[in-house]
C-alpha cells in the first residue's frame, strides 16, 4: 500500500501503476487485456509460428495427429466427437473443448484447478501418458529435430524467437500464443452490444437468459459467457466450477467413476461433479455438449436444465434433479415452447461465422 | 543467525561424500530388456519399462544419532544442491520413456568424516515447494519430461513401470495427490513423501528392490473401471493396488512415516 502511494504520487501526479502490456495481438471490442505470462508476451510473430505448429502432424510422436486433430477450426476448434481420441488410439474421457477466447480463461481443461496458464495446460496433451495424446514423453528430441530440420520453420522461428533454439519452451510459447489469439467477438450478440438490432426472438431469449427464471447467466456471463473469466488486472475470478446435476448415480450426487470433476484434484466430497463452466459462444459448431459429450444437441442441453437436472437411464442411471450436490440455481425452468425457441434463438446469436472462416486461424499447409 | 553462518562456513570445507544407489529385483540389478521372474503374489515374470526416482534432503547419521545434511554438488544434469534424480533405465529393451543416460550416485559434501557415518537418511520424492510445473523451464534435475506429472501439475517422485507377457503396462507412479492452487500457491493434500533411514557405512549401496516393493501385488490384476482405473498404482488411496506398495515405501496418506522396507543397504 505504501509503495503504491509512493508510486501513485509522482511528481506529475500520474496515477497509473500499470504492468507493461504483454498483448500485441488484436483486442476484441468489449474485452479487457487478457492475462499473459510476462515470460511469454503475445506477438504476431509467435502467433504465426504457433499457427504452423498447431496444424503440423509431426508434433505427435507417431506423426499422425496435430493439435488440430482434436481442435478443428471448422468446428470452432472442437472435434465433433463425444470424447476425443489420442494419436495412438487412446479414447479420452472428456469432450474436446472449443478454443474460443480461451486467453481469458481463469483455468484450463474441464476439471483441473491447477492449470492457470496455457503454457502449463499444453504440457498435458504433449506429455500426458494416461492417456497418450501427442506422445512427446521420451520422444522430445526426435520431435524437435523434425521442426528444427525443416527449412520452412527457419524464418518463423527467427522472427518469433530471435537467437533462441527450437525447444520445448519455445514450441509451447508459440502454441500458447496462437491459441490465445483465437478470438471470437463478431456474433449478432456482439453487434447488438455495438448498437445494431437483434432478431426479436433472440432478444426475448436474451431477456430470459439473464432472468431469474432461467438463471443461465450466473455461470455463463461476461465477454466469454463463462464466469471462469480472467483479465490482466483480475486474473482470479474465484470459484468457477459447478455441479449441474448431470448425474446422480448413487442418490448422493455421484458422477460416473473416473470422470468426477474437481473432486479428482481436491479430494473434497463437495467437489463431486463440479466442472468449469464452458463458453457458450459458437455452440453451433461444437456439439456434442457437456464434459463427457453426453448431450447430442442443444435441445438435449435445454431439456437437462429445464427439469433442473436430467434423468439418466441405462448406464449411470439416476435422477439429476434430486442430486444433493447440484448447484441450487439449477432448478426446473418449465419453459414454454416459445420460451425454448427464444432461448435457442439467443444461443444462436452467440455464433460467429467469421470465426470458423477466419483465414488467419486456418491450416497454413493447405 | 550466528549458528547458521558458522554452519554455512563449515559447509564450505565439508567432506566429499558419494552415496551409491541401485534399483534391483530380488537382489539383481534392474536392466532394461531383461526379464525378472518371481515377482508379486502370485509370482509373475516382469520386464522393466522405466526405473527412475527422485531423492532429496540426503544426510549422514553418526553413531550418536546426529544427522549431517549433504549439500549436493550441482552438476546441471542429475542434481542441484538439494534434489537428485536416480535413473536406472537406459532407453533399451522395452524401456521407452527415458533416455540412454543413467545415474546411480548422489554426490555432495557433509560436515562428517564419512568413516564416522553409521546411517544414511533421505526423502523419496521432490520437495513440496518445488513440486509444481510452472513451465517447461525448470532447472535440472526437474527438467526431465518423463518425470513430469502433467495432469497433477507436479512430478512423479518415482516411475517404476513394468510389464509382463499378459499385461503390457503396470503403472507404478508415486507422487503427491489432491493438489490445488490456493492463492496462487500450489500444494498437495497428500504429499506422499517418505523419509527413509537406513544403516550405512561408506561405500554401501542404497537399494530399492522391486521384488520387495511388489511382493503383495498381482502385477496382472484386472482393474474394474469403478474404483480401479488403471493397472498398477498412480498414488491414489482408493486404488486397491496402492496401499501395499505405499506401505513398503513407508508412505501413508495420513502423513505418518512408516518403515520403507523396499529400501535396504547392501555391500558394494
Amino acid at each position: 500500500m505504501i509503495l503504491w502511494l509512493a508510486l501513485a504520487c509522482g511528481p506529475r501526479g500520474e496515477t497509473a501503476v500499470v504492468a507493461p502490456s504483454t498483448w500485441s495481438l488484436p483486442l476484441p471490442y468489449g474485452f479487457p487485456e487478457p492475462p499473459v505470462p510476462e515470460s511469454n508476451p503475445a506477438t504476431p510473430e509467435k502467433f504465426e509460428l504457433g499457427r504452423h505448429l498447431f496444424f503440423d502432424e509431426r508434433l505427435s510422436a507417431n506423426e499422425t495427429q496435430a493439435c488440430s486433430g482434436c481442435h478443428d477450426p471448422a468446428l470452432a476448434f472442437a472435434d465433433g466427437l463425444t470424447t476425443s481420441t489420442g494419436s495412438e488410439g487412446a479414447v479420452l474421457s472428456r469432450n474436446s473443448m472449443a478454443l474460443v477466447n480461451v486467453a481469458w480463461n481463469s483455468t484450463y481443461t474441464w476439471p483441473n484447478p491447477t492449470l492457470v496458464t496455457l503454457e502449463e495446460q499444453l504440457l498435458v496433451p504433449m506429455f500426458g501418458e494416461s492417456p497418450v495424446e501427442l506422445g512427446w514423453t521420451g520422444h522430445e528430441a526426435e520431435i524437435l529435430a523434425r521442426i528444427d530440420d525443416d527449412p520452412q520453420y527457419d524464418e518463423l522461428f527467427a522472427d518469433a524467437f530471435p537467437g533462441e533454439d527450437v525447444s520445448v519452451e519455445t514450441v509451447v510459447a508459440a502454441l500458447a500464443t496462437f491459441v490465445r489469439g483465437l478470438t471470437s467477438a463478431d456474433s449478432p450478440y456482439d453487434r447488438y452490444l455495438a448498437g445494431e438490432p437483434l432478431d426479436p426472438a433472440a432478444e426475448r431469449g436474451l431477456i430470459l437468459f439473464f432472468s431469474e427464471k432461467a438463471e443461465c447467466y450466473h455461470c455463463h456471463s461476461g465477454p466469454t459467457f463463462s464466469v471462469a473469466f480472467a483479465s490482466k488486472d483480475r486474473p482470479d475470478p474465484g470459484n468457477a466450477f459447478f455441479n449441474t446435476g448431470l448425474y446422480n448415480v448413487d442418490g448422493q450426487g455421484a458422477y460416473p467413476p473416473n470422470n468426477q470433476g474437481l473432486i479428482e484434484f481436491t479430494d473434497q466430497d463437495y467437489d463431486m461433479g463440479r466442472f468449469r463452466a464452458p463458453t457458450l459462444r459458437n455452440l453451433r459448431w461444437t456439439a456434442p455438449y457437456f464434459h463427457d459429450g453426453s448431450g447430442a444437441t442443444l435441445d438435449d442441453v435445454i431439456d437437462h436444465y429445464d427439469v433442473g437436472g436430467r434423468t439418466v437411464e441405462g448406464d449411470y442411471a439416476g435422477v439429476g434433479a434430486e442430486s444433493p450436490l447440484k448447484d441450487p440455481l439449477v432448478r426446473p425452468m418449465n419453459l414454454t415452447d416459445s420460451e425454448r425457441a427464444d432461448l435457442l434463438a439467443f444461443l444462436d446469436a452467440l455464433n460467429d461465422p467469421s470465426f470458423v472462416a477466419e483465414p488467419a486461424f486456418s491450416n497454413p499447409f493447405q | 543467525m550466528l549458528v547458521a553462518m558458522l554452519a554455512a562456513c563449515a559447509g564450505g570445507d565439508g567432506v566429499e561424500v558419494a552415496v551409491p544407489f541401485s534399483l534391483r529385483v530380488h537382489g539383481a540389478p534392474l536392466e532394461c530388456g531383461a526379464t525378472f521372474p518371481g515377482v508379486g503374489a502370485p509370482e509373475r515374470d516382469i520386464e522393466p519399462l522405466d526405473g527412475r526416482f527422485f531423492v532429496h534432503d540426503v544426510a549422514l547419521v553418526d553413531a550418536g544419532g546426529a544427522a549431517y545434511p549433504l549439500t549436493l554438488t550441482p552438476d546441471g544434469v542429475w542434481q542441484d544442491d538439494r534434489v537428485a534424480l536416480l535413473d536406472f533405465e537406459d532407453d533399451t529393451g522395452a524401456c521407452d520413456t527415458g533416455s540412454p543416460d543413467t545415474n546411480d550416485l548422489v554426490r555432495g559434501t557433509a560436515d562428517l568424516d564419512v568413516s564416522e557415518a553409521v546411517g544414511v537418511r533421505f526423502t523419496l520424492g521432490v520437495p513440496a515447494e518445488r513440486n509444481h510445473l510452472d513451465a517447461a523451464t525448470a532447472d535440472a534435475p526437474l527438467d526431465v519430461s518423463g518425470m513430469w506429472w502433467s495432469w497433477a501439475s507436479g512430478y512423479r517422485y518415482a516411475r517404476l513401470d513394468v510389464r509382463t507377457a499378459e499385461n503390457p503396462l503396470f503403472h507404478l507412479h508415486v507422487g503427491g495427490t489432491a493438489c490445488t492452487l490456493d492463492d496462487g500457491v500450489y500444494g498437495c493434500t497428500y504429499d506422499n513423501l517418505s523419509t527413509v533411514d537406513l544403516p550405512w557405512t561408506a561405500g554401501d549401496v542404497v537399494a530399492l528392490d522391486l521384488g520387495t516393493l511388489l511382493e503383495a501385488n498381482d502385477v496382472e490384476a484386472p482393474y474394474d473401471g469403478e474404483i480401479d482405473f488403471v493397472s498398477g498404482c498412480m498414488s491414489s488411496e482408493s486404488d486397491p493396488e496402492c496401499p501395499p506398495i505405499f506401505e513398503r515405501l513407508g508412505i501413508s496418506w495420513d502423513g505418518a512415516q512408516g518403515a520403507a522396507t523396499a529400501f535396504s543397504t547392501v555391500a558394494p
